[in-house]
């Protein structure tokens, strides 16, 4: 009988913890990985053909991030690799080895929900959902490349530094535009977003 | 996406030796160019060479007559944000931002370059192609962006 997996559980598809590579039903050898996800150390094993996203999903039950184009073209797998936003479906898991990883689920603490989070629900940053968790994602990595000074491609002047204060509306429409949203959500994102910066 | 075997690379000069004996390996850095072609059955390699390993090979450096030398596997946001190329390549920090929706996968997570960087003298007609895709690439490689192009290639292989 199988059991449903839990996060954190390891390798749901084999129940077990790799000690090396075997043979997958393609024949071909499959890869154990180690690394973190949402501060949790987690061992796996997969095909190499296996995406960030799929093995997030399948094989650690974190179904928080969602597949939809699976091309890397709409933004709802974003999760965080070491700290930078990454379509997880154009990801291979085999490369993830002592990457720390964070997704949707990752980002509340303490029972607390992250600010981003909390705006999203106050600004109705949503209709379907389904867009959400990439959204999110994306806007709290977005928020710190700001607060790093990263420029945009509706940065006027490259060469001055940027800031927090910068981060404009076409600013955030540009640097989320990445995300599609098929609710077409976009103004209350926008505000989402305006709101977390300002709280932040 | 069709059964292949994957490696991870520890060193560049073994790296090119196996991709000079192995047809069918490709390399993968970023992987946004290439496994949406092997999800479209457009490229098949049977194994693939994982180079993010490898040292040093994500730098950002200025050259001293000019211009940047970019390693094949600097981000394309890091050299976007990068104050030497802002200094003195608005125009690649610009397409390196580029606002294309289906370009915003590449400059968030891929390695600047293919991964062919490293079989050949780093080609920096290939390092904008990656950088920007599709027909604004093609423009960019023709037009303005040529000035960028032959003043990046200036200089040794980074490898």
């Amino acid at each position: 009988m199988s059991k449903t997996p839990k996060p954190g559980s390891g390798d749901a598809a084999t129940g077990k913890t790799p000690s090396g590579t075997t043979s997958g039903k393609s024949g071909i050898e499959l890869v154990p990985v180690n690394l973190t996800v949402n501060g949790l150390a987690r061992a796996i094993t997969v095909e190499p053909r296996m995406t960030l996203l799929d093995a997030l999903r399948e094989k650690l039950a974190l179904t928080g991030t969602k597949k939809a184009c699976d091309r890397g073209e709409c933004g709802a797998c974003t999760v965080h690799i070491n700290g930078r936003r990454v379509l997880s479906c154009m990801t291979l898991a085999a490369m993830q080895e002592g990457k720390k990883i964070t997704t949707i689920e990752g980002l509340e603490q303490n029972g607390m929900l992250h600010p981003l989070q909390l705006a999203f629900i106050e600004h109705d940053g949503f209709q379907c959902g389904f867009c959400t968790s990439g959204q999110i994602m994306s806007g709290v990595a977005m928020i710190e490349e700001a607060r790093a000074g990263w420029p945009s491609a509706a940065t006027a002047d490259l060469r001055s530094s940027f800031t927090l204060a910068d981060l404009s509306r076409p600013e955030i429409r540009e640097r989320m535009s990445g995300n599609l949203c098929r609710c077409a959500c976009y103004p209350n994102i926008v505000d989402a977003v305006v709101e977390a910066v300002a709280r932040s | 996406m069709q059964p292949f075997a994957l490696s991870r690379a520890d060193d560049p000069a073994k790296a090119i030796s196996a991709h000079a004996v192995d047809p069918q390996l490709a390399f993968i850095a970023g992987g946004t160019d290439l496994v949406g072609l092997m999800k479209d059955r457009a490229a098949l390699p049977e194994r693939l060479l994982d180079i993010n390993g490898l040292q040093n090979m994500a730098r950002i450096e200025a050259l001293p007559g000019g211009g940047v030398r970019i390693g094949a596997l600097a981000r394309m946001s890091d050299v976007a944000a990068d104050t030497e190329v802002r200094r003195d390549s608005l125009s690649l920090s610009r397409h390196c931002c580029s606002p294309h929706p289906a370009n915003c996968a590449i400059w968030r997570q891929s390695a600047a370059t293919s991964c062919n960087a490293l079989a050949a003298p780093i080609s920096a007609t290939r390092l904008i192609g990656v950088a920007i895709s599709g027909a604004r690439a093609r423009a960019v490689r023709r037009s303005t962006a040529s000035i960028e192009i032959t003043r990046l290639s200036d200089g040794p292989n980074p490898v």
